[in-house]
């Protein structure tokens, strides 16, 4: 019957019709495509601690200091200069002369307006790192004196994170709610378009007060989920870049002339938590027999494809203060297996509480669960959605769980309250480790002025807490990003900050 | 049940096109799956779990027909391995639906009027519930797993057997031999069973059997979602959607899952419609 | 005169199941452990914090009234305000119909082309090799999980042969027409399967009836049978399945979503989902069950109009 083919043959036209124009492929010079893996949600920086919001809104802010490239060092940026009193208490800075996107000028008022925000703004996640903001004035628009409560080292730092963005008070007063879909900033870039679920348009702000910068025209970020489909929009040449290719692609993309592959240094530290409060977990003999079952080797070549590297600390590499010699355990299962007969332990079984849908843990838990197995440990892998997850870590109800971490502030301060400091908040994050001896020095190297001792500190603490096995180290990873290979000078900082003013295509 | 029941349909001189090559066809391919299901502690090569890292990522060779997966785990046992958990979750994830829905779908459909009115706007209800926040909440609520995923599965699978049989039985209904059965004085029992529902479930029957094979196909994407089953779990659906970051660097570790559940869909497929055959053309 | 009213007053029944979907929705999603600002906020979240976005939320109030709330609004047009969005619901949701209706309907469209063209190439051919490669074709295209598909035709037309973009949603409507031909056959490839194999035994029984034996004994020509009685009538159950596949098709569009990087709902509703984001989930679910329930009304009338013997 002839009338069936007819239809075939008419779909078949039908498509090759449509397929008849290419795809738009060259993209127009001074602009830059990214192809990233998450969604935004919001650009109100006091609002956020979503990697895809941070990344996109720092382009829109300009903060009083900024770290350098490489997160370890202060640099000016707002502000010109500044000057510390000899107590520690009271930051005097000067601001450069320098615009908002919508033309108004960077008063010192604003400053104010915005570090008193993020302080008292009673849903801002970070507000924490705020409280030793006591006081802010603005003697004159190009002067801002802030005062602390008590000396804190890290407060630069925290000046040059996103949270501490500087808004103009007027636009986020007439915004009201609607300020992180509308952002306005002193930043090197503006936001033109957002589609939700889709692209973010940013364009070059006219406005800002580095000469000569940004170098780019356009930026669109757009939100490609699936890890194969950025991969290979990157390759057909649809976006100029790509973010978090899969760790067993990067080979294969290093071998392609056409493209770069980015590995830049990161602060992400891959660890599993353990719950101290669960028996025998609070013998340091059994959370030692542990770590030294524990292959980090192993995992490293079959997560990372050997991209990553072994962990020795909590404190991440590439972080102010790490101690690189700091002493790791040897994988040694039968040294593992006599240290649990020592403790006295037979027949552990463990929960072991992994996020649904996060494949790196997925095989992490697999890993772990056959290395545990050879020192007669039974592991059951219980796979939680991630909303559940948190619930279940607060509750302490889980014997072992998979967490990662990056730094949202140079400053080592952070990480050592939340993790090791026993806080009766979060519990050292939820494993109820608490050694007095580690929350005495957390809580003296916060605000000992002089660098060299606080980093003498924090190297003992690195040490007592790999000693108690607060949680088990596995691994550090940097960021993974590639580039079509006229892109130049598309980098992350150890904090994940995408450096985009200095970027461009060629 | 409904082969026993000999329909009163009465069909002309048809020529008899097809011998029953698809039914054939389709039980030895299912009775593989099932000895391979059953057998696989002796059928499959290696342990599906052992890992042996020295070996990851091994395209197919002698040692390891279908190649290693990036743990180093023989991916033939996996597939065999996988059928049970498969077959398993085809068979109960379309039982429960197949029974509800057809039971439903019958009475509604032959008894019409007000107990037809109920029933389809119960149907309207769950039709219009959107299957996806059913099943992730369920998912959600119940934890990642099977019996979540069979919950959800009959909550929501019922309804296609029930329009499917309501509308087969509204035409059947229609028909001059249910009109001539009535009107003999048969009893609405002796109609539905013997007349009524084997005239209609052929199409309920034949869309059963392609019916697993989306059970199976929607395991595997919740799999892609990562709500599957629990690792280390073999099972197809969760082999592929862990294996598709490999598809450009290990094509081995997704695509012989995939020619397994394509195999599995040929197998009942060829049985539906044999069945379709046997059911509809015989008697 | 029966007709008439139905055509008229079946919409109308789209009022009480909104209004049982809301409720379920409503008290389904609240009931999956995990709190929505805990997700938001991740280890960064305190008590403080917590009980400021519940507040903020009215998540502090209890479920009847967070109910009575949301109908309140919604009678003035309002869906509320997104968590993790931070943004009016209405816009968010809207913004995503377009994506996934154009994907649904294109995809049907493909899927009714194919299964038509094949199941009436296998049913006329039944028994020889083109009925068994129709088969062959409706067996395997039902077996691939839709992101490896979606995966190795990206490979293939946009990577190779560069015909189509990779993904995304372009901009002008005949670029976006471009963008989605690809996606839009992947879905199609599985659903004409699905319709392949139910067409071709419904046609294939319909040839085989009273009436087609009798008027091909009229001397009618198999064409003419084919057009009139088998194709119509055949068509019947498939316009049902087919309804009843597009239930799932919008939901279950979110992988093919993902893989093409659609900006659509499903994407959106598993996002909603796993953040305990109640106003968007109970908003998208809302815009689910309306599709449905109007593409199951229109699925009535295709049956009445197609098979007049079908009463309602």
């Amino acid at each position: 019957m002839k009338f069936a083919w007819k239809h075939a043959l008419l779909a078949a036209g039908l498509m090759l019709g449509l397929a008849g124009w290419g795809a738009d492929r060259a993209a127009a010079a001074g602009t830059l495509t990214i192809a990233r893996e998450q969604d935004s949600t919001t650009f109100d920086p006091a609002k956020t601690i979503l990697a895809p919001d941070i990344w996109v809104l720092t382009q829109f802010y300009s903060t009083l200091v900024r770290s350098d490239i490489t997160a370890t060092k202060i640099l000016p940026d707002l502000a010109e200069s500044w000057t510390i009193s000899p107590d520690g208490k009271t930051y005097t800075f000067k601001l450069r002369a320098a615009k908002f996107s919508d033309g108004s000028p960077v008063q010192a008022s604003d400053v104010v307006f915005s570090l008193k925000r993020v302080r008292d703004m009673k849903d801002a996640p970070l507000r924490a790192l705020f409280s030793p903001l006591d006081q802010a004035e603005a003697p004159d628009p190009a002067t801002v004196v802030l005062t602390l409560k008590t000396p804190s080292p890290p407060f630069l730092a925290t000046l040059a994170m996103f949270a501490a963005s500087i808004l103009p008070e007027k636009a986020v007063t007439a915004a009201g709610d609607k300020f992180g879909e509308q952002p306005v900033g002193s930043g090197a870039f503006v936001l033109r378009e957002w589609r939700r679920g889709d692209t973010v348009v940013l364009e070059r702000n006219p406005n800002f007060w580095e000469p000569g910068l940004p170098k780019l025209d356009r930026i669109e970020w757009k939100y490609v989920d699936n890890d194969n489909t950025r991969v290979l929009k990157l390759q057909a040449g649809e976006v100029d870049a790509a973010t978090f290719i899969p760790w067993n692609q990067i080979k294969q993309l290093q071998a392609d002339p056409k493209l770069n592959v980015q590995l830049d240094n990161s602060t992400r530290l891959d660890h599993i938590l353990i719950n101290h409060s669960h028996k025998p977990l609070d013998n340091k003999l059994v959370r030692q027999a542990l770590n030294t079952a524990i292959d980090q080797k192993a995992i490293v070549d079959v997560v990372t494809s050997g991209f990553g590297t072994v962990a020795n600390s909590f404190f991440p590499l590439n972080g102010v203060d790490y101690n690189p010699d700091n002493k790791n355990y040897a994988h040694d299962p039968a040294k593992a297996k006599a240290m649990l007969e020592q403790a006295g332990v037979k027949n552990l079984k463990l929960d072991f509480v992994i996020v649904a849908g996060d494949s790196s843990h997925e095989q992490i838990a697999v890993l772990v669960k056959d290395q545990l197995a050879k020192i007669g440990v039974e592991l059951n892998i219980v796979k939680l959605e991630a909303g559940q997850q948190w619930d279940a870590l607060v509750a302490g109800d889980y014997d072992l769980g998979i967490m990662w971490w990056l730094n949202d502030v140079s400053d080592p301060d952070e990480k050592a309250q939340f993790c090791v400091s026993g806080d009766p908040e979060n519990r050292s994050y939820y494993t109820n480790y608490n050694n007095p001896e580690v929350s005495v020095l957390v809580q003296k190297a916060a605000v000992e002025l002089d660098p060299a001792k606080r980093k003498e500190m924090y190297y003992k603490i690195q040490a007592i807490a790999k000693d108690d096995v607060h949680w088990i180290d596995l691994y550090y990873s940097p960021f993974r990003n590639a580039s079509r290979s006229n892109v130049k000078g598309f980098v992350q900082d150890p904090l994940g900050r995408y450096a985009l003013e200095t970027a461009s295509v060629e | 049940m409904i082969a026993a029941g000999v329909p009163a349909l009465r069909f002309g001189r048809m020529p008899r096109w097809a011998g029953p090559l698809p039914l054939t066809v389709g039980i030895a391919v299912i009775a593989v799956w099932i000895v391979l299901a059953l057998g696989a502690p002796w059928l499959a090569p290696y342990d599906p779990f052992l890992q042996d890292l020295a070996v990851r990522l091994q395209p197919p060779g002698a040692l390891h027909p279908f190649g290693t997966d990036n743990f180093g785990r023989d991916i033939l046992s996996r597939v065999i391995w996988s059928a049970r958990v498969d077959l398993t979750m085809g068979v109960i994830g379309v039982a429960f639906p197949f029974l509800i829905g057809t039971g439903i779908g019958a009475v509604a459909g032959y008894f019409g009027g007000a107990v037809d009115l109920i029933f389809m706007r119960i149907l309207d209800m769950v039709l219009a519930f959107p299957f996806l926040v059913l099943v992730l909440a369920i998912l959600a609520i119940l934890g990642p797993g099977l019996t979540s995923f069979y919950i959800a599965l009959a909550l929501v699978g019922w309804v296609s057997y029930a329009r499917l049989i309501r509308a087969q039985v509204l035409v059947v209904k229609g028909s001059d031999f249910v009109i001539a059965a009535r009107s003999l004085g048969y009893s609405h029992l002796r109609i539905m069973f013997r007349h009524v529902l084997p005239n209609s479930i052929v199409a309920s029957i034949v869309f059963a059997m392609s019916d697993i094979v989306l059970v199976v196909l929607s395991g595997s994407a919740i799999s892609y979602l990562g709500l599957g089953v629990q690792p280390p779990t073999a099972e197809w659906g969760v082999m592929i959607a862990e294996g598709q970051s490999y598809i450009s660097t290990a094509w081995w570790i997704t695509t012989f899952p995939g020619v397994a559940i394509v195999l599995m869909a040929f197998g009942f497929s060829m049985l539906a419609d044999g069945l379709g055959e046997k059911l509809g053309l015989d008697g | 005169m029966y007709r008439f009213r139905f055509v008229l007053f079946r919409p109308l029944q789209l009022v009480p199941v909104l209004l049982g979907i809301s409720a379920i929705t409503f008290v389904l999603v609240r009931s999956i452990p995990g709190d929505p600002a805990r997700i938001l906020l991740g280890s960064r979240a305190t008590p403080e914090t917590i009980a400021q976005i519940r507040a903020q939320f009215g998540l502090d109030e209890p479920l009847w009234l967070q109910f009575v709330y949301f109908l309140k609004n919604l009678v003035h047009g309002d869906m509320g305000r997104s968590i993790l969005y931070k943004s009016e619901v209405l816009g968010i949701v809207t913004d995503r119909i377009e994506p996934t209706a154009v994907l649904v309907a294109g995809s049907v469209l493909l899927a009714v082309v194919f299964a038509v063209s094949l199941s009436a190439l296998a049913a006329t051919h039944k028994g020889r090799a083109t009925d068994h490669l129709v088969r062959m074709f409706s067996t395997a295209g039902l077996g691939f999980p839709a992101f490896w598909l979606g995966i190795m035709l990206m490979m293939v037309f946009s990577v190779r042969l560069e015909l189509f973009p990779v993904s995304g949603y372009g901009d002008t409507p005949l670029d976006r027409l471009h963008h989605m031909l690809l996606p839009c056959l992947t879905v199609a490839l599985a659903l004409s399967a699905v319709l392949t194999r139910n067409l071709r035994a419904s046609m294939i029984a319909q040839m085989a009836s009273d009436y087609a034996t009798a008027a091909r004994a009229r001397g009618l020509p198999d064409r003419a049978i084919f057009w009139r009685h088998v194709l119509p009538n055949s068509i019947v159950p498939t316009v049902n399945l087919l309804a009843i596949n597009i239930g799932w098709l919008i939901g279950g569009t979110v992988v093919i979503e993902s893989v093409f990087s659609i900006p659509g709902m499903g994407q959106l509703l598993v996002r909603a989902i796993f953040s305990r984001d109640y106003m968007v989930v109970q908003a998208v679910a809302m815009v689910f069950a309306c599709a449905s329930v109007l593409v199951n009304f229109a699925a009535d009338i295709a049956t009445v109009a197609i098979d007049p013997r079908v009463k309602l």
